[in-house]
Order: C-alpha cells, then structure tokens, then sequence
C-alpha cells in the first residue's frame, strides 16, 4: 500500500477533483466581508441577553438581588439559577457523564462561570444591567492544580454529588501493567521525563454564541448555534430539555474557527433557549472576548511522568505513563465514552515495542472545565508530545543521535497495519521514509556540524529538535467509539439535479477548514461533475443529513468517505441509466470522469449531465427516477497520518531568547484532497504549535484568578513572531478509505510542540538540562541555565 | 499580594499613634478614596477609584478599623465591589506605631498590607501591572502619610493630600517601576 508520491491527476482542471489546488471557494464571500457568523443573525423583535459571572473562584452563593437589574428600563427578564431550577434546568448533562450548573443555585466553583442573566431589547442595557445585581458571595478555599485537589484538607468542590467525597473525576488505566513492569526491572536504562503540558486555549477569533428562536404558536424551535456538532447538539438538546426533536432545528452558520472550543454544550445556550421559549421571542447571547478566555473551552493541563525502558542496544522495551489532569470543577471533556482519558494511550507513538501501561486520574479543581480537545484527537497531542519529549531525552541519555536512536525504533513499513502495545491498529505508515525526507530538506548533517562548532560568534547555541508523530484520527468505528451514546458515524447526501448540476449535504461543519472546497473535490473526482458545480450545504440540522461533526481531524477520514461512497453508489446508478440510453450492456461500458462509453467505441458516449436529465426524464422502466442517495459511513478502523519535523532553533544562554533558524515538516496525511488547503491546515496548526511553545500561558493565581483573560496576556503570534515554515509531504494512503486520505487538521498542532521545545533542549545539552515546561518562555530558559554546570 | 512599609518619624509614638486615629484625614492620603459614612464601632463606608488605561474601577464597600492603643497595633479590614467590572477587592492591613531604636523620641512605623483582587481586575498577569498599581497605591499612601506626620502645624498637615495616582501617570509609573525591577534596581519596597 505505500507509495511516495500523490497519485496523479485523474481529472481535467475544468472538472477540479482530488489533487488540484483549486482556491477555496468559501473565501470569495469571507474576503468580501460577506460571510454570516452567528452575531450577523438579526430577527424581528430579538432579545439580547448578557451573563453575569462569577468574579471568584469558589464560593457559596449567600444571596442574589436582582430587584435593581429588573427595575432598569429596557430589561424584560433577569434570570437565576433559581428559576432555572424551577424548570429542572439549573444543571445539565456534560459530555462525558457528568453534570454541569447552568446557571449557579449554590455555589459556583470557577471564576467566570454563569450565576445569572439577563434579558433585554439592547445588548447594552443587558450589559449595564449586569451592574445591578448584587450577590453576596461567602468565599471558600480555592483548588487551583490538581495536587492541591487530591491532598487530604482539600475542599471538596463536588459537594453536590452525593457519592462524591474527594476531588477525584475519574481513574482510568490501560496497557499491561505486569509486562511493562517486567520491562522495566529488566532494562538496561531508564528514562525519566516529568512534564507539564499547560492549560491552553482554542482561541476562535468568533467567540461563542446562540440565538434563540422559539416560535410560541409552533413551539418549533430554531437555534442559532456556533456549533462544530451542530447534529450532536441537536439530539442532546431534545434529550436535555425534553423538547421533541422534530421541533428542533440547529443552525450553525459561518463559524470564525472552532479548534474544539464549539464542541461542548455552553450554559449560555441552554439560557437563551430557556429564556426564548418563556419569554416567546428570539434572543441572542454571544460572549466576549475575555468572556470565551476564562470560561470556555480549555485544553491540556496536564501533568505527566513518563518514563520508557530500553535494552542495552538501545531499543525501547517498554513504556509506562502516569498523568495527572486537571479537569477544572466540571468534568467536560468531549471525547469517546470508552476512554477516560481520550486517546492518550496512543502514546507509545511511532515506535515499535511490546509493553505500556497508562494511568489517568483527573482532578476536579476551582478552574474552568477543561479537557477540550484543543485541535486535537481527543488528548493525543499530550500523547504524541510526552513520547517525542521522551524518545529525545532517551537518545542523549545513551549517546545516540536522536534521528538514529527513532530510526531503530520506528515500526517498518512492512510491520503495517499494526497492533500498538495499547490496543491501537495503525492502518499504514512509512515513518522511515518522512524522517529521511525531513531531515534532507533541513540539511541534517550541515547543522550537526554546525552545532559541533560550539556556540556561534554572538554566544548563541545552536539546537535541532525532532518530533516523528503518529496522530489517531478519524473517530470511529462504532464497536468503540461514542460521545455521550451517539455513535461517532457521519454522513453525506447527494442529489444530483436534472441539469447535472449538484448539492452535497453533509452532517459536519466547517470551521475554516474549506469543506466547500474539498468536498465537492471528492464528488467531482467520483462522478465527474466540475467541483464548480457542485454546492455543499453544512449546519442546518432540518437540511443536512445526521452526524457527528467536526473535530478530532474526522470530517475527511468519516464523512469524506461517505461523499466517496455515496458518490460510487450513484455512478453504479449513472452506469444503468448510460447502459439504457447506449443501448449496451453495462458491461460493456468503459467509465472516464464525467462520462460513460462503449468499449472500443468512443464516440459512442453520455455525458454525466445527459445521464442525470435521464434519470428524471428518461429512465428505464421498473428503475426508480433520480439520481440521489444518502450514505451513513461507520469507519472500520481510525486513520493514522504521521510525520517528522524539524526545527533548528539559536538559543541566547544570556537572556533565554530562541529564534527559529528553520523549520521542515512533512507530513502524510495519506493522500491529498487538495493540497493546497492541506498546507494551509498545517501551517495553521505549526503556527499553534509555535505559539504554544514559545509564549502562549495562561495561569491561575492562588484565589483562583484566571490571568489570561485578554490578548495582552494572552498571546495570539502574528506573522511578525511566526517562523518560515518547509512543508514536505510522502504520501501513504489508508487501506481502508476509499479515496485514500487519512486527515491533516490536527497533525502540526499535535506534532510541533515537541520539536520547538526539543530544539532548544538540544541547544542547552552542554547545560545538562533535561526540561522546560511550555511555554519556554527566555526566563524559563535563563532560569534553567542559572545554576547549570558551565559548558566544557 | 503582601506589601510591607517601613519608616521612621521625627516624633513621639503617642503622637504618631494619636495622628492615626483622625480616620478622614488619614483616608485622604488614600489615592482616589473617599470616606462616605462612619456608622460607629470604627466601621466606615467608601469607595476607591482607580483608573488603569481604558480600565476604571470603582471598589465600593466598608472598612473596620480596630486599634489597640495599649500595642499601638491597628488592624484594619476592608473590601469593595466595582459592579460594572465585575472585580472585588479586599484588603487587610496592620500598622504598628514603635519607639524608633536609632533616635530617643522618635517612632518606628511598620505598615503591612495584604491586598486581594478577583474579577476583572485581577485578570491582567503578565506585565503585572495591577500588582504594581496596588504597590503604587499603598506607595502613595505611605508617603503622603509620612508628609503630613512630618509636617509642623495641624492646617499644614490637614492641607497635604494623596496625589493623584490614576490614568496613565500610573500606567508609565507602573510601566517604570517594572522596568526598573527588571533591571535589578528595587527600592526598599518588598513584595511577596
């Protein structure tokens, strides 16, 4: 199955299928300033409202006096958690089978979260009226890391959950204990890493947001939503609030980026719903930037041991992970039912070795719930970043060059499809063939050489830093893999109108990704009808057929299956219809993109456009007319794009500054839709990586405070502070897709951070400096080097 | 946030500590502040308003003010809200009013103050601004303080106030003092 190359182009560029870069289409209306994002929606007779939230981080809610606020001219309603509760709303269903207030009753547990609302004709009387309502809060202790979460004189947060007498969300573990510790008693070195990866956010330019349309004469609901699940979302609503799911209707529009943070169900939602369907006109919440900083959406926190076993010729016997995750005072991740701890356990990577064994236990804390997968498949970037950290310290720790000491532990090309130590089937890889390419295009040796030389003429070190990822993407397969008991399927519908013109509904949602684009790449590639004639419709649930969504990297590996094959489907349908009108039999036909022909006479022919006004008009008797279908794809296994970057980086030992010298990633995402939109996802998601690396840090002071709140503190890297990156690609198709492609929105978000930080370690090997947690920051850096031996 | 100020006065303990006890005119030496009831039992109602760049808060709330005159300890809890930020603000201080060891007649003040943020305010970290406005703050209480103790007659004292600390003087004093932090000059400010 491995190849190197993408394959060649079946199709003219007037058709525009798979391997063209065609511009992304989507574009034209964004550019133009016509694009409609949720605060664009404007219905008659709106309603705005505003949340009032809490300003500490663990307190008991003494009173809540609203009677100033509801005085306010212009305010029609101010809503608690009290009322709330009168409609059995005050605390909602997580995704992960925990609870969640939506609005506080007794006490609130973060800084930030919701205590009350308000409803008015003007988003700025909703604002002011915020102002007015006193609540006398009786402060607690706050938790602010997990450790202090699971000491004994910890409060405890859950104190609403009857069973709950500590801090502790979950413990989960995988693997084979006996055989990883049998590995380890029996190696000839051990390596050690304690690491953090921090609290980070997704940061979409477009905050969150809902308007809420409850028709009183109806009762049919419609909802605005910036949704990446907008199906989901739909199904949880009617499980939630009870309302029948016919009547609801979900509308996620033109979103400004998601990266995982519209995934979860936010409380905001479920008021403005609940205050739409009281009140009976629409009403729109949409949240502040310092808003969406502090209170949605969190991703990492992570704190991990690990530690890999390895014989006396160096390869990894064995390897074992002990994690420690603060899940802020809510347990919200959204990921697989099965897995407590996400994907995590893809964790021994790209390496080949018999034994591992993970535990997770996560920690309820005073923060904001955490565990979003931040452009991620469902926490494999802590994964991918703990072993890549691990491998690197390995290959010094035994004086072996870290792109040898991988070479001789990658699992080989002819090992795929294999089984990983934790249960994983990786579908194919040529991990060998990525890292020969990657470190070609940096030139390895010259900057091995250059390093040799010692520090530069202005005292700067030189360091190159590896990361060879293997992502899991492409959420699932049935057998395993739900959220919330919604089995992880997705879908597509295409109808193909008489003028062989068509629409393509799928059941994901774009964020930024050029579904529009791409998708209609696919149905060109497999029907031959030009890209630019094919419309795709997303995010209305009364429109679009059902699915999951959009994250963890799964639209192309799930619902771009479902375009391949639902497309087939209607080829095999377009055959019958050619048969009849050539007069031959299907047999004898001969297919090219775009049209059917007698074999071995080619001027005998139909076009797809004359077979789809056949397929209303002049179809054979006893077939069904049309030309349209539906198709639900249940994945058999998870997609597995891997890579190798490469970053040399010049480190300042004077005052912590690094610079990025040079950067090379390639990337296999299998093969490529349009390769154009694949480098633009991966240069998105190396620039996260990068910010990730090197400044991004949110931090929480010791009450509680979220410091963060805002892109002074908060830092977003510009094209200023962005790197060059190299992008290289080999080609790897799945076995088991139909077209091939495996997914890429995640891999340089997953896959970076280990090699900015493993760059700069490299450069501080004369100090012996084993870690820096992220971001490395210059005073993190300074700091490490303070009290370091002097370089020899 | 923990602040510690220390000086010296030319004048007795008894005098200095009855100087303490004129709570308006030590609540002038307060940037912003302004005392707006005395409801007895030293419990004080006021609000203080500090203006970092586009960011006014406004703390509203009541103070105690608890001495004991047989120690010339002082205990003095406060807290506010700022509403329309939505940040709250407590802050709890002890002043102590010695006989100075160097100089026969003279007093040793020691103030210590434990400021607490949440909300917005407390929100801006990295350049670490609010601490240094609250640092500020209690600066310029400390100082004004010593210059009304330093003056000779009671309409000389009376007429000394806190300057103003707001707006950007005290974002490009803040700006300043951190800089300088940086650079490794400290005053004899101690910050915790």
């Amino acid at each position: 199955m491995t190849t190197t190359e993408q394959p060649a182009l079946r199709t003219s560029e007037q058709i525009c299928g798979m391997g063209h870069n065609r511009r992304r289409i989507e574009d034209d209306r964004f550019i133009q300033g016509a694009g409609n994002y949720l605060d664009d929606v404007k219905l008659p007779n709106m309603l705005h409202m505003a949340i009032l939230r809490s300003p500490v981080a663990h307190a008991r809610i003494v009173s809540i006096d609203t009677s100033e606020a509801q005085a306010l001219d212009g305010v029609v309603a101010v809503v608690t958690g009290e009322l709330m509760a009168q409609h059995n709303l005050a605390w909602m269903p997580t995704l992960s089978g925990d609870t969640q207030a939506v609005l506080a009753t007794d006490k609130v547990r973060y800084q930030g979260q919701e205590v009350a609302a308000v409803i008015a004709t003007d988003p700025y009387i909703a604002r002011d009226a915020l102002s007015l309502i006193f609540v006398d809060y009786d402060d607690l202790p706050a938790v602010v890391n997990p450790q202090q979460g699971l000491a004994g004189d910890a409060p405890l947060i859950r104190d609403e959950k009857e069973e709950q007498t500590d801090n502790v969300a979950y413990r989960w573990e995988t693997g084979d204990a006996h055989a990883t510790e049998r590995a380890f008693a029996e190696a000839a070195t051990v390596v050690e890493l304690d690491t953090f990866y921090p609290r980070s956010h997704p940061c979409p330019l477009e905050p969150c947001g809902a308007v809420a349309d409850v028709n009183p004469a109806t009762g049919k609901a419609t909802i605005y939503l910036t949704s990446q699940a907008p199906h989901a979302h739909r199904t949880l609503f009617a499980l939630v609030a009870g309302l029948p799911e016919q009547n609801i209707r979900i509308i996620s529009p033109d979103l400004g980026g998601g990266f995982g943070n519209k995934v979860p169900i936010y409380p905001g939602y479920v008021v403005a719903t609940a205050a739409s369907l009281l009140i009976g006109k629409p009403v729109k919440w949409i949240e502040s930037r310092s808003e969406n900083l502090i209170s949605t959406g969190f991703a990492r926190d992570y704190y991990m041991k690990g530690a890999l076993a390895l014989d006396a010729e160096g390869h990894i016997t064995a390897m074992r992970a002990e994690l420690l995750s603060d899940q802020g005072a809510f347990f919200a991740d959204a990921q697989p039912t099965r897995f407590r701890a996400g994907l995590f356990h893809i964790c021994t990577g790209s390496y080949d070795f018999p034994a591992a064994h993970v535990k997770a236990t996560g920690v309820f804390t005073n923060k904001a719930p955490g565990g979003v997968a931040y452009r991620c498949s469902f926490r494999v970037t802590e994964a991918s970043y703990l072993i890549e950290r691990l491998v690197e310290n390995a290959a010094n720790q035994i004086g072996v060059d870290p792109a040898e000491f991988r070479r001789r532990n990658f699992i080989k090309a002819h090992q795929f499809p294999y089984r990983s130590a934790t249960g994983f089937l990786y579908d194919s890889g040529d991990y060998h063939g990525a890292m020969d390419k990657a470190l070609e295009m940096v030139d390895y040796e010259h900057w091995r050489a250059e390093q040799a030389k010692g520090p530069r003429e202005d005292g700067k070190l030189i360091g190159i830093g590896l990361a060879s990822f293997t992502e899991v993407v492409g959420a699932g397969n049935s057998r395993e893999y739900d959220i919330a008991g919604l089995k992880m399927i997705d879908s597509a519908e295409l109808r193909v109108h008489p003028t062989g013109k068509a629409i393509l509904k799928l059941g994901v949602k774009s964020q930024g990704q050029g579904h529009e684009t791409t998708f209609a790449q696919i149905v060109a590639e497999e029907l031959g009808i030009p890209a630019s004639d094919v419309i795709v419709m997303e995010g209305d649930t009364d429109n679009t057929p059902y699915g999951l969504g959009t994250y963890a990297s799964r639209s192309t590996p799930v619902a771009g299956a479902a375009t391949a094959v639902i497309s087939r489907q209607l080829r095999d349908k377009a055959a019958k219809l050619a048969a009849h009108l050539l007069e031959a039999s299907e047999d004898d036909l001969e297919w090219e993109p775009g049209k059917f022909s007698v074999k071995g006479a080619p001027d005998r022919s139909v076009t797809i456009q004359d077979i789809a006004f056949a397929a209303y008009t002049n179809f054979p008797e006893g077939m069904q007319a049309g030309l349209e279908g539906v198709h639900y794809y249940d994945p058999p296994n998870m997609t597995y794009p891997f890579g190798t970057y490469v970053v040399v980086v010049a480190v300042d030992p004077e005052t912590g500054v690094w610079e990025v010298l040079k950067m090379v990633a390639v990337d296999d995402c299998g093969v490529r839709i349009n390769p154009m939109v694949v480098e633009g996802q991966i240069t998105g998601g190396l620039t996260e990586g990068f910010a990730m690396s090197n400044m991004q840090w949110i931090t929480f002071d010791g009450d509680g405070n979220c410091i963060g709140s805002n892109f002074t503190d908060y830092l977003v890297p510009t094209a200023w502070e962005t790197p060059r990156f190299d992008l290289g690609q080999t080609v790897t198709p799945s076995p088991h897709h139909p077209i091939g492609a495996k997914g890429v929105g995640e891999s340089a978000t997953v896959g970076s951070p280990a090699a900015f930080v493993n760059a700069v370690l490299d450069a501080l090997k004369p100090y012996g400096v084993r870690n820096i947690d992220m971001p490395v920051l210059p005073h993190r850096v300074w700091e490490a080097v303070q009290g370091a031996p002097a370089p020899a | 946030m923990k602040i510690r100020h220390e000086f010296s006065v030319d004048r007795h303990p008894d005098s200095v500590w009855e100087f303490f006890q004129d709570i308006p005119n030590v609540a002038s030496c307060m940037p912003g502040a302004e005392l707006t009831e005395e409801h007895g039992e030293g419990k004080y109602s006021g609000k203080v308003s500090v203006k970092l760049g586009a960011m006014t808060a406004t703390f509203e709330g009541q103070c105690t003010i608890d001495p004991d005159h047989g120690t010339r300890v002082c205990q003095i809890e406060g807290k506010g809200v700022d509403r329309r930020g939505g940040s709250r603000g407590q802050v709890a201080v002890e002043y102590s009013v010695d006989d100075h060891t160097d100089a026969a007649g003279g007093s040793h003040v020691t103030v210590d103050a434990d400021v607490k943020l949440s909300g917005a305010a407390a929100q801006f970290g990295r350049a670490g601004l609010i601490q240094e406005m609250s640092s500020r703050l209690i600066d310029e209480f400390v100082q004004c303080l010593e210059a009304k103790l330093e003056a000779t007659t009671a309409e000389e004292a009376a007429q000394i106030q806190a300057r103003e600390v707001k707006g950007f003087s005290l974002f490009f004093a803040s700006l300043w003092s951190t800089i300088r932090r940086w650079f490794g000059r400290s005053g004899n400010r101690r910050q915790t």
